[in-house]
Protein backbone atom coordinates (compact mmCIF):
# COMPACT_ATOMS: atom_id res chain seq x y z
CA UNK A 1 0.00 0.00 0.00
CA UNK A 2 1.66 3.00 -0.83
CA UNK A 3 1.94 5.92 1.65
CA UNK A 4 -0.53 8.11 -0.12
CA UNK A 5 -3.23 5.59 0.50
CA UNK A 6 -2.29 4.71 3.97
CA UNK A 7 -2.67 8.39 4.36
CA UNK A 8 -6.79 8.39 2.67
CA UNK A 9 -7.12 5.40 4.77
CA UNK A 10 -6.01 6.88 8.28
CA UNK A 11 -7.60 10.54 7.42
CA UNK A 12 -11.16 8.13 6.27
CA UNK A 13 -10.98 6.51 9.79
CA UNK A 14 -10.32 9.65 11.75
CA UNK A 15 -13.86 10.79 9.79
CA UNK A 16 -15.18 7.29 11.00
CA UNK A 17 -13.86 7.48 14.65
CA UNK A 18 -15.43 11.30 14.89
CA UNK A 19 -18.99 10.08 13.95
CA UNK A 20 -18.84 7.34 16.22
CA UNK A 21 -20.60 8.11 19.34
CA UNK A 22 -19.77 6.47 22.11
CA UNK A 23 -15.98 8.13 21.96
CA UNK A 24 -17.06 11.15 20.13
CA UNK A 25 -15.69 14.40 21.34
CA UNK A 26 -18.26 17.25 19.65
CA UNK A 27 -16.67 19.93 17.77
CA UNK A 28 -18.41 22.45 20.42
CA UNK A 29 -17.20 20.90 23.00
CA UNK A 30 -15.84 24.10 24.27
CA UNK A 31 -19.41 25.41 24.84
CA UNK A 32 -19.63 22.92 28.10
CA UNK A 33 -16.66 22.74 28.85
CA UNK A 34 -15.13 25.36 30.90
CA UNK A 35 -11.98 26.20 32.35
CA UNK A 36 -11.51 22.72 32.12
CA UNK A 37 -14.29 21.34 34.08
CA UNK A 38 -16.91 19.79 33.08
CA UNK A 39 -20.31 21.58 33.88
CA UNK A 40 -23.35 20.38 33.26
CA UNK A 41 -24.35 21.19 29.26
CA UNK A 42 -25.88 18.56 27.12
CA UNK A 43 -24.10 18.54 23.82
CA UNK A 44 -27.50 17.44 22.18
CA UNK A 45 -26.60 19.04 18.62
CA UNK A 46 -23.46 16.69 18.52
CA UNK A 47 -25.81 13.64 18.59
CA UNK A 48 -26.64 11.92 14.99
CA UNK A 49 -29.93 13.53 13.34
CA UNK A 50 -31.99 10.60 13.80
CA UNK A 51 -31.11 10.00 18.08
CA UNK A 52 -32.66 13.24 17.74
CA UNK A 53 -35.44 12.27 15.89
CA UNK A 54 -35.70 10.03 18.30
CA UNK A 55 -35.90 12.34 21.29
CA UNK A 56 -38.28 14.82 19.52
CA UNK A 57 -40.83 11.75 19.14
CA UNK A 58 -41.31 11.76 23.55
CA UNK A 59 -42.43 15.26 23.01
CA UNK A 60 -45.86 17.15 22.84
CA UNK A 61 -46.80 19.01 20.41
CA UNK A 62 -45.94 22.60 22.24
CA UNK A 63 -42.54 20.86 23.49
CA UNK A 64 -41.66 20.07 19.85
CA UNK A 65 -41.98 23.66 18.55
CA UNK A 66 -40.73 25.01 21.45
CA UNK A 67 -37.67 22.84 21.27
CA UNK A 68 -36.37 24.64 17.71
CA UNK A 69 -33.97 27.26 19.39
CA UNK A 70 -31.42 26.05 16.25
CA UNK A 71 -31.16 25.82 12.46
CA UNK A 72 -31.03 22.14 12.85
CA UNK A 73 -33.33 21.28 15.98
CA UNK A 74 -35.84 23.14 13.25
CA UNK A 75 -35.36 21.18 10.27
CA UNK A 76 -35.12 17.59 12.29
CA UNK A 77 -38.85 18.62 13.88
CA UNK A 78 -40.26 19.10 10.25
CA UNK A 79 -38.66 15.88 8.95
CA UNK A 80 -39.80 13.93 11.91
CA UNK A 81 -43.38 12.91 11.47
CA UNK A 82 -45.37 12.36 14.74
CA UNK A 83 -48.42 10.77 15.76
CA UNK A 84 -50.73 12.87 17.93
CA UNK A 85 -53.65 11.20 19.67
CA UNK A 86 -56.49 13.91 20.08
CA UNK A 87 -56.48 17.22 19.03
CA UNK A 88 -59.11 19.36 19.59
CA UNK A 89 -59.37 23.21 18.05
CA UNK A 90 -62.20 24.49 19.55
CA UNK A 91 -62.78 28.33 20.24
CA UNK A 92 -62.85 29.56 23.99
CA UNK A 93 -65.90 30.50 24.35
CA UNK A 94 -67.03 26.45 24.10
CA UNK A 95 -63.86 26.37 26.56
CA UNK A 96 -65.20 27.60 29.99
CA UNK A 97 -67.90 24.98 29.80
CA UNK A 98 -65.64 22.13 28.98
CA UNK A 99 -62.99 23.16 31.58
CA UNK A 100 -64.30 21.05 34.32
CA UNK A 101 -64.25 17.77 31.98
CA UNK A 102 -61.09 18.52 29.87
CA UNK A 103 -59.23 19.05 33.36
CA UNK A 104 -60.08 15.08 33.92
CA UNK A 105 -58.75 14.00 30.84
CA UNK A 106 -55.05 14.37 29.31
CA UNK A 107 -56.01 15.96 26.08
CA UNK A 108 -54.20 17.91 24.02
CA UNK A 109 -56.04 20.73 22.93
CA UNK A 110 -55.94 24.04 21.67
CA UNK A 111 -58.36 26.67 22.64
CA UNK A 112 -59.22 29.24 20.02
CA UNK A 113 -60.90 32.48 20.14
CA UNK A 114 -61.40 34.51 17.27
CA UNK A 115 -62.23 37.53 17.11
CA UNK A 116 -60.07 39.05 14.10
CA UNK A 117 -59.72 38.71 10.86
CA UNK A 118 -56.46 36.16 9.83
CA UNK A 119 -55.49 35.91 13.09
CA UNK A 120 -56.83 34.64 16.57
CA UNK A 121 -56.97 36.07 20.02
CA UNK A 122 -56.53 33.34 23.17
CA UNK A 123 -58.44 34.66 26.04
CA UNK A 124 -59.60 37.57 24.30
CA UNK A 125 -56.09 39.45 24.88
CA UNK A 126 -53.37 37.70 22.43
CA UNK A 127 -53.41 36.95 18.77
CA UNK A 128 -52.65 33.87 17.03
CA UNK A 129 -52.12 33.35 13.25
CA UNK A 130 -53.31 30.01 11.52
CA UNK A 131 -49.69 29.51 10.85
CA UNK A 132 -48.82 26.98 13.83
CA UNK A 133 -51.45 24.88 12.64
CA UNK A 134 -50.01 25.47 9.04
CA UNK A 135 -46.38 24.12 10.31
CA UNK A 136 -48.17 21.15 12.86
CA UNK A 137 -50.07 19.58 10.00
CA UNK A 138 -46.52 19.58 7.92
CA UNK A 139 -45.26 16.41 9.64
CA UNK A 140 -48.45 15.15 12.12
CA UNK A 141 -50.41 12.58 11.61
CA UNK A 142 -53.85 12.61 14.30
CA UNK A 143 -55.92 9.96 15.87
CA UNK A 144 -58.70 12.10 16.43
CA UNK A 145 -59.46 15.46 15.87
CA UNK A 146 -62.33 17.78 16.65
CA UNK A 147 -63.16 20.95 15.13
CA UNK A 148 -65.07 23.65 16.68
CA UNK A 149 -64.82 26.63 15.06
CA UNK A 150 -67.34 29.85 15.22
CA UNK A 151 -68.22 33.03 16.34
CA UNK A 152 -70.40 35.44 17.15
CA UNK A 153 -69.14 38.07 14.63
CA UNK A 154 -69.18 37.32 11.16
CA UNK A 155 -65.78 37.95 9.22
CA UNK A 156 -63.68 35.16 9.47
CA UNK A 157 -64.49 33.31 7.13
CA UNK A 158 -61.99 32.98 4.91
CA UNK A 159 -60.20 32.02 8.21
CA UNK A 160 -62.36 29.44 9.25
CA UNK A 161 -61.89 28.50 5.35
CA UNK A 162 -57.95 28.28 5.65
CA UNK A 163 -58.23 26.08 8.89
CA UNK A 164 -60.49 23.53 7.54
CA UNK A 165 -58.68 23.11 4.45
CA UNK A 166 -55.42 22.68 6.13
CA UNK A 167 -56.77 19.45 7.50
CA UNK A 168 -56.16 17.94 3.83
CA UNK A 169 -52.56 18.00 4.03
CA UNK A 170 -52.91 15.48 7.91
CA UNK A 171 -53.40 11.91 8.36
CA UNK A 172 -56.21 11.80 10.61
CA UNK A 173 -58.06 8.86 11.36
CA UNK A 174 -61.01 10.07 12.97
CA UNK A 175 -62.27 13.72 12.24
CA UNK A 176 -65.40 15.53 13.78
CA UNK A 177 -66.47 18.25 11.98
CA UNK A 178 -68.43 20.19 14.85
CA UNK A 179 -70.80 23.00 13.58
CA UNK A 180 -73.26 23.56 16.56
CA UNK A 181 -73.57 27.11 16.48
CA UNK A 182 -72.21 27.61 13.49
CA UNK A 183 -73.50 31.08 13.28
CA UNK A 184 -73.88 31.36 9.58
CA UNK A 185 -74.89 28.24 8.28
CA UNK A 186 -75.03 29.33 4.61
CA UNK A 187 -71.17 29.44 4.85
CA UNK A 188 -70.51 25.96 5.60
CA UNK A 189 -71.25 25.28 2.14
CA UNK A 190 -67.73 27.30 1.86
CA UNK A 191 -65.88 24.86 3.89
CA UNK A 192 -67.78 21.46 3.25
CA UNK A 193 -67.19 21.91 -0.89
CA UNK A 194 -66.91 18.98 -3.11
CA UNK A 195 -63.23 19.31 -3.53
CA UNK A 196 -62.95 19.43 0.50
CA UNK A 197 -64.57 16.12 0.40
CA UNK A 198 -62.34 14.70 -2.56
CA UNK A 199 -59.40 15.89 -0.88
CA UNK A 200 -60.40 14.36 2.47
CA UNK A 201 -61.11 11.15 1.49
CA UNK A 202 -56.90 10.97 0.97
CA UNK A 203 -55.86 11.71 4.32
CA UNK A 204 -59.08 10.62 6.81
CA UNK A 205 -60.68 7.13 7.71
CA UNK A 206 -63.35 8.45 9.60
CA UNK A 207 -65.54 11.74 9.38
CA UNK A 208 -68.00 12.62 11.67
CA UNK A 209 -70.53 16.20 11.43
CA UNK A 210 -72.57 15.66 14.84
CA UNK A 211 -75.13 18.53 14.96
CA UNK A 212 -77.85 18.55 11.70
CA UNK A 213 -76.29 21.20 8.96
CA UNK A 214 -79.44 22.22 6.50
CA UNK A 215 -76.85 23.63 4.47
CA UNK A 216 -75.50 20.39 2.98
CA UNK A 217 -77.76 19.41 0.04
CA UNK A 218 -79.33 16.39 -1.34
CA UNK A 219 -76.26 17.53 -4.10
CA UNK A 220 -73.63 17.42 -1.65
CA UNK A 221 -74.35 14.35 -0.03
CA UNK A 222 -74.26 12.88 -3.57
CA UNK A 223 -70.63 14.24 -4.26
CA UNK A 224 -69.92 12.58 -0.97
CA UNK A 225 -71.14 9.73 -1.73
CA UNK A 226 -69.62 9.48 -5.14
CA UNK A 227 -66.56 9.86 -3.63
CA UNK A 228 -67.30 7.39 -0.83
CA UNK A 229 -68.05 4.43 -3.35
CA UNK A 230 -65.18 5.40 -5.38
CA UNK A 231 -62.86 2.22 -4.19
CA UNK A 232 -59.76 4.69 -3.95
CA UNK A 233 -61.47 6.67 -1.06
CA UNK A 234 -61.02 5.10 2.85
CA UNK A 235 -63.59 7.39 3.96
CA UNK A 236 -66.12 6.44 6.11
CA UNK A 237 -69.01 7.81 8.15
CA UNK A 238 -70.21 7.21 11.68
CA UNK A 239 -72.53 10.00 11.55
CA UNK A 240 -73.96 13.11 9.88
CA UNK A 241 -76.73 15.66 10.66
CA UNK A 242 -78.49 16.42 7.16
CA UNK A 243 -81.65 17.78 7.15
CA UNK A 244 -84.66 15.30 6.12
CA UNK A 245 -85.80 17.11 3.12
CA UNK A 246 -82.32 16.69 1.93
CA UNK A 247 -81.70 13.08 2.99
CA UNK A 248 -85.03 12.53 1.63
CA UNK A 249 -83.85 13.98 -2.03
CA UNK A 250 -80.17 12.67 -1.66
CA UNK A 251 -81.90 9.07 -1.44
CA UNK A 252 -83.87 9.83 -4.67
CA UNK A 253 -80.86 11.00 -6.89
CA UNK A 254 -79.34 7.58 -5.98
CA UNK A 255 -82.71 5.49 -6.85
CA UNK A 256 -84.19 5.12 -3.29
CA UNK A 257 -87.56 6.50 -2.61
CA UNK A 258 -89.07 6.44 0.47
CA UNK A 259 -92.59 4.51 0.41
CA UNK A 260 -94.87 5.04 3.94
CA UNK A 261 -92.01 5.33 5.88
CA UNK A 262 -90.12 2.90 3.91
CA UNK A 263 -86.94 3.09 1.51
CA UNK A 264 -87.47 1.42 -1.23
CA UNK A 265 -86.11 0.63 -4.71
CA UNK A 266 -86.15 -0.80 -8.18
CA UNK A 267 -81.94 -0.83 -8.51
CA UNK A 268 -79.70 -2.92 -6.49
CA UNK A 269 -78.85 -1.46 -3.39
CA UNK A 270 -75.13 -2.11 -1.76
CA UNK A 271 -75.30 -0.99 2.10
CA UNK B 1 -21.68 -19.04 30.29
CA UNK B 2 -19.51 -15.92 29.93
CA UNK B 3 -18.72 -14.04 27.00
CA UNK B 4 -15.52 -11.22 26.74
CA UNK B 5 -16.43 -7.68 25.42
CA UNK B 6 -13.56 -5.53 24.35
CA UNK B 7 -13.86 -1.20 24.72
CA UNK B 8 -12.46 0.35 22.45
CA UNK B 9 -9.78 1.61 25.58
CA UNK B 10 -8.98 -2.12 25.33
CA UNK B 11 -10.78 -3.33 28.74
CA UNK B 12 -12.13 -6.50 28.52
CA UNK B 13 -15.29 -6.85 30.74
CA UNK B 14 -16.46 -10.57 30.98
CA UNK B 15 -20.15 -10.92 31.02
CA UNK B 16 -22.53 -13.38 31.32
CA UNK B 17 -23.86 -15.01 27.91
CA UNK B 18 -27.77 -13.46 28.53
CA UNK B 19 -26.18 -9.84 29.38
CA UNK B 20 -24.39 -10.04 26.11
CA UNK B 21 -27.53 -11.35 24.19
CA UNK B 22 -29.70 -7.76 25.41
CA UNK B 23 -27.61 -6.66 22.86
CA UNK B 24 -28.83 -6.50 19.56
CA UNK B 25 -25.50 -5.52 17.94
CA UNK B 26 -23.60 -8.06 20.16
CA UNK B 27 -26.40 -11.33 19.88
CA UNK B 28 -25.73 -10.69 15.97
CA UNK B 29 -21.55 -10.36 16.34
CA UNK B 30 -21.92 -13.55 18.25
CA UNK B 31 -23.90 -15.33 15.66
CA UNK B 32 -21.52 -14.25 13.12
CA UNK B 33 -18.48 -15.64 14.84
CA UNK B 34 -20.25 -19.08 15.79
CA UNK B 35 -20.45 -18.16 19.10
CA UNK B 36 -22.99 -20.60 21.41
CA UNK B 37 -24.22 -20.61 24.35
CA UNK B 38 -23.70 -24.56 24.60
CA UNK B 39 -20.12 -24.23 23.18
CA UNK B 40 -17.71 -23.04 25.91
CA UNK B 41 -14.39 -23.29 23.55
CA UNK B 42 -16.04 -21.15 21.25
CA UNK B 43 -16.88 -18.35 23.81
CA UNK B 44 -13.64 -18.75 25.47
CA UNK B 45 -11.35 -18.51 22.18
CA UNK B 46 -13.64 -15.67 20.82
CA UNK B 47 -13.95 -11.56 22.44
CA UNK B 48 -16.35 -9.09 20.76
CA UNK B 49 -14.93 -5.90 19.32
CA UNK B 50 -16.94 -2.75 20.38
CA UNK B 51 -14.62 -0.04 19.14
CA UNK B 52 -17.89 2.60 19.95
CA UNK B 53 -17.92 2.33 23.33
CA UNK B 54 -15.79 3.37 25.97
CA UNK B 55 -14.89 1.63 29.10
CA UNK B 56 -16.55 4.07 31.35
CA UNK B 57 -19.77 3.49 29.15
CA UNK B 58 -19.69 -0.09 29.38
CA UNK B 59 -19.36 -0.62 32.75
CA UNK B 60 -23.01 1.80 33.14
CA UNK B 61 -24.23 -0.59 30.17
CA UNK B 62 -23.67 -3.18 32.29
CA UNK B 63 -24.78 -2.10 35.31
CA UNK B 64 -28.20 -1.53 33.42
CA UNK B 65 -28.09 -4.83 31.67
CA UNK B 66 -27.49 -6.45 34.94
CA UNK B 67 -30.70 -5.10 36.70
CA UNK B 68 -33.06 -6.06 33.44
CA UNK B 69 -31.84 -9.22 32.51
CA UNK B 70 -34.95 -10.41 34.08
CA UNK B 71 -37.60 -7.78 32.43
CA UNK B 72 -39.74 -9.58 30.10
CA UNK B 73 -40.05 -8.43 26.61
CA UNK B 74 -42.25 -5.70 25.81
CA UNK B 75 -44.55 -5.53 23.64
CA UNK B 76 -45.26 -2.68 21.31
CA UNK B 77 -48.60 -0.90 20.74
CA UNK B 78 -49.99 0.40 17.95
CA UNK B 79 -49.31 3.65 18.19
CA UNK B 80 -45.75 3.66 19.42
CA UNK B 81 -44.86 2.46 16.23
CA UNK B 82 -46.56 5.65 14.29
CA UNK B 83 -45.16 8.46 16.13
CA UNK B 84 -45.14 9.75 19.66
CA UNK B 85 -43.62 7.08 22.30
CA UNK B 86 -44.42 7.04 25.51
CA UNK B 87 -41.80 5.15 27.55
CA UNK B 88 -42.43 4.45 31.22
CA UNK B 89 -39.03 5.11 32.86
CA UNK B 90 -38.78 2.76 36.22
CA UNK B 91 -38.17 4.02 39.56
CA UNK B 92 -34.73 2.24 39.76
CA UNK B 93 -33.90 3.72 36.13
CA UNK B 94 -34.45 7.17 37.55
CA UNK B 95 -32.23 6.73 39.97
CA UNK B 96 -29.21 5.11 37.57
CA UNK B 97 -29.58 7.97 35.09
CA UNK B 98 -30.00 10.73 37.79
CA UNK B 99 -26.74 11.88 38.78
CA UNK B 100 -25.58 11.48 35.06
CA UNK B 101 -24.90 15.04 33.75
CA UNK B 102 -25.80 15.35 30.52
CA UNK B 103 -22.82 14.66 28.25
CA UNK B 104 -22.52 11.31 30.01
CA UNK B 105 -25.84 10.68 29.26
CA UNK B 106 -25.26 11.42 25.47
CA UNK B 107 -22.42 9.18 25.35
CA UNK B 108 -24.66 6.36 27.17
CA UNK B 109 -27.51 7.21 24.35
CA UNK B 110 -25.15 7.04 21.83
CA UNK B 111 -23.87 3.49 23.08
CA UNK B 112 -27.03 2.29 23.68
CA UNK B 113 -28.32 3.01 20.23
CA UNK B 114 -24.69 1.48 18.67
CA UNK B 115 -25.74 -1.89 21.16
CA UNK B 116 -28.79 -1.86 19.98
CA UNK B 117 -30.13 -2.30 23.88
CA UNK B 118 -34.24 -0.50 23.51
CA UNK B 119 -34.76 -0.67 27.18
CA UNK B 120 -31.79 1.60 27.93
CA UNK B 121 -32.21 3.78 24.60
CA UNK B 122 -35.89 4.67 25.60
CA UNK B 123 -34.85 5.21 29.07
CA UNK B 124 -32.37 7.47 28.04
CA UNK B 125 -34.48 9.41 25.15
CA UNK B 126 -37.25 9.59 27.46
CA UNK B 127 -34.98 11.34 30.56
CA UNK B 128 -33.81 13.71 28.20
CA UNK B 129 -37.52 14.69 26.67
CA UNK B 130 -38.51 14.80 30.04
CA UNK B 131 -35.94 17.81 30.53
CA UNK B 132 -37.17 19.22 27.77
CA UNK B 133 -40.59 19.60 29.01
CA UNK B 134 -42.55 22.86 30.03
CA UNK B 135 -39.58 24.54 29.06
CA UNK B 136 -39.84 27.94 27.27
CA UNK B 137 -37.36 27.97 24.07
CA UNK B 138 -34.97 30.30 25.31
CA UNK B 139 -34.37 27.87 29.00
CA UNK B 140 -34.23 24.88 26.74
CA UNK B 141 -31.58 27.11 24.65
CA UNK B 142 -29.86 27.59 28.04
CA UNK B 143 -30.10 24.29 29.61
CA UNK B 144 -28.28 22.65 26.26
CA UNK B 145 -25.90 25.56 25.90
CA UNK B 146 -27.26 25.88 21.88
CA UNK B 147 -26.08 29.18 20.51
CA UNK B 148 -29.14 30.29 17.87
CA UNK B 149 -28.11 30.81 14.54
CA UNK B 150 -31.23 31.58 13.41
CA UNK B 151 -31.88 35.18 11.94
CA UNK B 152 -34.07 37.83 13.68
CA UNK B 153 -36.56 37.23 10.66
CA UNK B 154 -36.54 33.47 11.49
CA UNK B 155 -37.29 33.53 14.57
CA UNK B 156 -39.76 35.89 14.44
CA UNK B 157 -41.11 33.46 11.91
CA UNK B 158 -40.99 30.87 14.74
CA UNK B 159 -42.51 32.69 17.07
CA UNK B 160 -45.23 33.72 15.03
CA UNK B 161 -45.89 29.66 14.74
CA UNK B 162 -45.59 28.82 18.45
CA UNK B 163 -47.17 32.05 20.21
CA UNK B 164 -50.24 29.65 21.32
CA UNK B 165 -47.69 27.66 23.34
CA UNK B 166 -45.05 29.87 24.25
CA UNK B 167 -47.42 31.81 26.80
Amino acid sequence: MSRDSTDDLIEEMKGMEEKSLGRSLPSNRRNYEVGGEYCCYFPILDLPNELIAHIFSFLSIEDRMKARVHKKLNAIELESKYFVQSLKIWEASHFLSCLLWLSKKNLKIFVYYSNMEQGIIFNASKIYSSDCIRRISQNVSIGQISIKLYSQLNPYLSYYREMYHLLKNVDIDHLILDFENFQTFVHIEFVLTRSFFVELRRVCRLLVIPFVVYSITAKDLHELYKVMIDCSSKLKIREMGVGMNNWHDFLSLIGITINFGHPFSTRHIEV
Amino acid sequence: PNVKLVTSDNEEFVVDFRIAKMSVTVSRLMEAMNMSETDDASLLSNSIPLPNVTKAVMARVIEWCEKHKNDEPKEEKENDKRGRTTHVVSDWDKEFLKNDEFGRLCQLMGAANYLEIKGLFNDISQTIANMIHGKKSDEIAEMFNIHCDLTEAEKKEIRKKTAWCED
